[in-house]
């Protein structure tokens, strides 16, 4: 299974290889989604209240993903998951803040925009589609293999 | 089409834009899993459209069982990305308006010589991109039906997916 830890602290983001120890209050993001050479990114972050968790295979989660796959592309997504099975949000990251007018994620939670510097996320190719299952626990959508 | 490609072949690892202009590799794509593969004329072919509505309806299946879609035109990438977006297709389109690969695998087809567009063939295939099974859609009736698309990629995960028996109960 492949993740990598994010932390959300106030308006900074923060990776953590998903090897080491699970990091207070982190979630597990698609490992691509950080890249220390990245450019700066506006991000659309959706994050559930606290205490507040969807199965990844709600019906909610489901609709969001399926209006990704059929949207514009976009530089990054990942899902953030709680555990193995839980929704928690989801990261979108865009080069100008208007791509992320429509964060089909902000229909299940809030969601806020961030100004994120270099260094910290990266670009992903979208998902070939049109699957939106995971790959089993603990692999974040969209990432895109077993293992 | 090329002789070769037939049940036991295997296509080769096209790399080309996507619908969205990302350079992407047919491998990459299939990532592990067996995969839908059509070439099509364009969008403005009645055929293909009533085909396209049928892989649409079928996405709906695909989406939740570990497979992929690709399809392939000469149509330019914002071409693509329009009629997939008409459709409501959430698939990989790939676009090859210089037809690098159309004369590779002997797939233009030569009675259109307005659009030279390549000949309507759809491929099952496995993750490695050996040919599960060849469809030739010169003529419609040639094409897939989805029962006979679900009968392939059964076969394909039966092969492929260690699992396809349920694990056993832990002792």
């Amino acid at each position: 299974m492949s993740w990598i830890w994010l932390v959300v602290e106030g308006d900074e983001l923060r990776f953590v290889p998903g090897e080491e120890r699970e990091p207070k209050g982190a979630l597990r993001a698609d490992p691509r989604a950080h890249d220390p050479a990245g450019d700066p990114a506006w991000v659309s972050l959706v994050l559930a209240p606290d205490g507040v968790s969807l199965p990844f295979d709600d019906t909610s989660v489901s609709g969001a993903l399926r209006r990704l796959l059929a949207g514009p592309p976009r530089r990054l997504v990942t899902t953030l998951l709680r555990d193995e099975v839980r929704f928690a949000g989801a990261l979108l990251a865009a080069d100008e803040p208007e791509e992320l007018a429509e964060n089909p994620f902000a229909r299940i939670f809030r969601a806020r925009v961030l100004q994120v510097g270099s260094g910290i996320l990266g670009r992903v190719a979208p998902p070939t589609g049109p699957g939106i299952a995971r790959y089993g626990g603990g692999a974040p959508w969209p990432w895109d293999r077993f293992g | 089409m090329r002789s070769d490609l037939v049940s036991g072949g295997r296509l080769p690892d096209v790399e080309l834009r996507d619908h969205a202009g990302n350079q992407r590799r047919l491998s990459d794509l299939a990532g592990g899993d067996p995969v839908c593969l059509n070439f099509y004329r364009g969008w403005w072919c009645p055929k293909e459209q009533a085909f396209f509505r049928r892989l649409v309806a079928f996405q709906d299946e695909v989406e939740v069982a570990y497979t992929r879609m690709v399809s392939i035109s000469v149509d330019a990438p914002e071409v693509e990305a329009a009629f997939r977006a008409g459709l409501g297709a959430r698939w990989t389109f790939l676009s090859d308006p210089d037809r690098s690969y159309q004369a590779e695998l002997e797939l233009l087809e030569t009675t259109d010589t307005v659009h030279a567009p390549y000949v309507p063939t759809a491929f099952t295939l496995f993750p490695d991109l050996r040919i599960h099974r060849a469809y030739n859609g010169y003529w419609f009736w040639g094409r897939p039906t989805l029962e006979e698309l679900r009968r392939d990629l059964r076969e394909i995960s039966r092969e492929i997916r260690r699992d396809w028996e349920p694990p056993p109960p832990r002792r």
